[in-house]
């Protein structure tokens, strides 16, 4: 599965921002300098008529992608089929190019973790997976990509490298992967992942979007708070990655601890900027 | 829902298809007050920099209207839009153009006059520039997309007020001299006896101020 294109048909790379409402008027004030949206699912999974006008908005003006929190596709008893259709219906109703959510567990049972799990790298995970993402595709219409979450701590009885199970995961389900770079920050920091490894690991073509963010330490550890602006670690990441190609999607996830939004778009710009200087090296 | 904010958005264009000429001339005075062409003084309007002033024909209007000495909103006004008529004529053409208002009916409210593009035009502006994301950084946007009520608390609403408190208007706040337009407009469409800003007018405001979403009453029966 090679991912949709954005904006043009020819695959032009985009560059777009995490929606927030509290910086709506901003956002159409420059509009020319963003090129999509990701949308969060679980913002609009009950449409309200409120809800659904600032979709129409949204949706007739920049092409969208959403991100969910909750499907939870390490679930060892399957998907929540009633949130899988409250997607669905949000999905038929924005016609986003595609959808993602996060390569963890968000439940176990009835019991909802808040937080995303992480799978330990096995086969056994990969087939979890994969069904699961059978389940998905079959009743979400749109594309599916799965994004590679920060790991708190490593899982023991690892049978696969974090980037060959990305891979693994993505080519046995069959979808997309939406590489969050600053995770890897993360993760490099927190469990010691390789993350030039990953970045090498992962199959380009399955790779539908990227996520720049920055976090801040916290103890001796990384939060991947989202809160700050992308740190020059995560920015060398991005490059590494751009260098084999860049994503048809790389979008500025910023969650909180908002800027003036001239912040974000100078960060977009210089997302936009390092894609294709490293594209053109 | 069309991608219907393909260009920038004009606040005098966006206050004459919410709620017609009124409304654009009260945006054209906040323009003008904030790029330094017009001050506000004591409740009142008057001439500061008339070279600062970005020359659209409403704003010129206002300078050739007033003098170093401030007069209240709604005088300024009325003097303004005596001098207005071609401005607003080209103004109105460009609207007719762009297909956003009908071609014009006699003695029927603009805002009646606005087409579905038009409607669909303003929702879409209405909802992508809220009032309180960009009053502190455009009050002639915000009034001109949400109406008096988005000046409360602003350095405008001190004079509206005072603009209120000495018309016939029952209302109070900003809304209330606003809205007596809105009023005064929705008498022409509604039959009301076509007052402009004289006692319908303060009626309007009364409403409180529904403000300036007075004049989208006044539409409402304008249509």
């Amino acid at each position: 599965m090679t991912a949709p294109a954005v904006v043009a048909p020819s695959g032009t790379p985009a560059y777009g921002l995490l929606y927030r409402a509290s910086q709506r008027a901003a956002l159409f004030g420059a509009r020319s300098r963003v090129d999509a949206l990701e949308i969060v699912a679980e913002h609009f999974l009950d449409l309200t008529a409120e809800q659904r006008d600032e979709l129409d908005l949204l949706r007739a003006h920049f092409p969208l992608v959403i991100h969910a929190l909750g499907t939870s596709v390490g679930s060892a008893d399957g998907v929540d089929e009633r949130y899988l259709e409250r997607v669905a219906r949000l999905v038929a109703y924005a016609k986003p190019r595609w959808w993602s959510d996060h390569l963890a567990f968000t439940r176990a049972g009835t019991v909802q973790l808040g937080a995303f799990a992480p799978l330990p790298r096995t086969h056994e995970a990969v087939e979890v997976v994969a069904r699961n993402v059978a389940r998905v595709r079959a009743v979400v219409d749109a594309p599916f990509a799965l994004e590679n979450p920060a790991a708190p701590f490593a899982v023991a009885g690892a049978q696969y490298a974090p980037g060959e199970f990305l891979a693994a995961v993505a080519n046995a389900a069959d979808c997309g992967l939406l590489l969050d770079v600053e995770n890897l920050h993360a993760d490099a920091w927190n469990v010691a992942t390789h993350a030039d490894a990953v970045i090498a690991a992962v199959p380009l073509e399955r790779v539908f979007e990227v996520h720049v963010a920055g976090g801040h330490h916290a103890g001796t550890g990384y939060a991947d708070a989202h809160d700050a602006p992308v740190p020059a670690a995560t920015w060398r990441l991005y490059a590494a990655l751009c260098r084999r190609g860049a994503p048809p999607l790389t979008v500025l996830e910023r969650e909180s601890a908002l800027p003036p939004f001239d912040a974000l778009l100078r960060e977009l710009d210089a997302a936009r900027a390092l894609a294709n200087e490293m594209v053109a090296a | 829902m069309e991608a219907y904010l393909t260009t920038s958005i004009e606040p005098i264009e966006v206050a004459f298809v919410r709620a017609g000429l009124d409304a654009a001339l009260d945006v054209a005075a906040v323009k003008g007050v904030e790029r330094g062409a017009l001050a506000l003084e004591g409740g009142g309007l008057r001439v500061a920099e008339p070279a600062r002033a970005d020359g659209d024909g409403l704003t010129a209007a206002f300078i050739a209207a007033l003098t170093a000495t401030p007069v209240r909103w709604k005088t300024a006004r009325a003097n303004a839009k005596q001098r207005a008529r071609a401005a607003s004529h080209a103004l109105e053409q460009r609207l007719v153009a762009a297909g956003l208002l009908h071609e014009t009916t006699p003695w029927r409210w603009v805002t009646g006059r606005r087409t579905r593009r038009g409607k669909a035009w303003l929702a879409a502006a209405q909802l992508a520039y809220p009032a309180a994301q960009i009053i502190a950084t455009d009050p002639a946007l915000a009034l001109a997309l949400h109406g008096p009520r988005a000046l409360d608390g602003t350095r405008y609403h001190a004079a509206t007020v005072a603009a209120a408190a000495t018309s016939t208007s029952d209302g109070g706040g900003c809304g209330a001299s606003f809205a007596g337009d809105g009023g005064g407009h929705g008498g022409h469409g509604g039959g009301h006896g076509g007052h402009g800003d004289g006692g319908s007018g303060g009626h309007g405001g009364g409403d409180g101020g529904s403000g300036g979403c007075g004049g989208g009453g006044g539409c409402g029966g304008g249509s």
